[in-house]
């Protein structure tokens, strides 16, 4: 299994506007596309679960090579709060009810873009850290809110 | 020099974030923001075996709760997926 890499990351951002799904990258992968410097193994992706987006994730998902078996497909057309899917050109996680975000529209209002990718602010990847509150969590989050300060103040220079 | 009232203002109006990072944050930071977002996400994402976890090629968790009752149940405690 080759890891994620940008042309995969074009690749789902192709095949999920083709379908006019609703997402946003989340966790650390989402993080990484807004700069920080750190190292994971799969993409995250939070999904807005209406029935209509979940089928076209669906379809999305058959375009871009995941082998999803019919019960796989239900299982995702019905919103589970979490899909981990380790049959396709690379690993992805489904996340339909991050801890710590209430609705998807609310982190939906508050995305950021990154050339064109969606991405959960990291006020909304802090708090969906926070409240898994795992080890692993732990250990990433005090760099990663020095990260979402140092984000915070170049953004603002930029502005 | 700065005192009274007007002073602690403007010490919190400076930039309370930028103080607060270690330096060697920072320097990282910076230098992340200087490579393109390709070579950020060649230098990012790894695959790395996980013991378990990539022992199946699909899972489905009705909850969170459920997801992570699973991991702490199945998981080798070193990969960090236990809550604290």
């Amino acid at each position: 299994m080759a890891a994620f890499d940008y042309r995969q990351a074009q690749e789902v951002g192709e095949a999920l506007a083709r379908h006019a799904v609703r997402y946003l990258f989340i966790g650390k992968s989402g993080a990484i596309l807004l700069g920080f410097p750190d190292t994971t193994q799969d993409a995250d992706l939070f999904v807005d679960r209406s029935k209509e987006n979940c089928r076209a994730l669906v379809d999305a998902l058959r375009d871009l090579g995941f082998a999803l078996t019919g019960d796989q497909s239900q299982d995702i057309e019905r919103g589970k709060d979490f899909v981990q899917l380790k049959n396709g050109p690379f690993d992805l996680d489904l996340v339909f009810a991050p801890d710590g975000i209430e609705r998807f529209e609310d982190a939906w209002q508050r995305r950021v873009d990154v050339e064109g990718f969606p991405v959960c602010h990291p006020d909304d990847i802090i708090a969906s850290k926070e409240a898994a509150n795992r080890q692993k969590d732990r250990e990433t989050l005090p760099r990663l809110r020095a990260f979402r300060d140092y984000w915070l103040r170049t953004r603002q220079s930029t502005r | 020099m700065l005192n009274g009232a007007t002073g602690l203002s403007i010490y919190f109006m400076i930039d309370r974030h930028q103080s607060e990072i270690p330096a060697e944050w920072l320097a990282e930071f910076e230098a992340a923001a200087r490579r393109p977002l390709a070579t950020r996400l060649r230098y990012a994402f790894i695959h790395t075996y996980k013991p378990i976890m990539d022992d199946a090629t699909y899972r489905a968790f009705d909850t969170m709760e459920e997801y992570r009752q699973w991991c702490e149940k199945n998981l080798p405690s070193w990969l960090g997926y236990g809550r604290v």
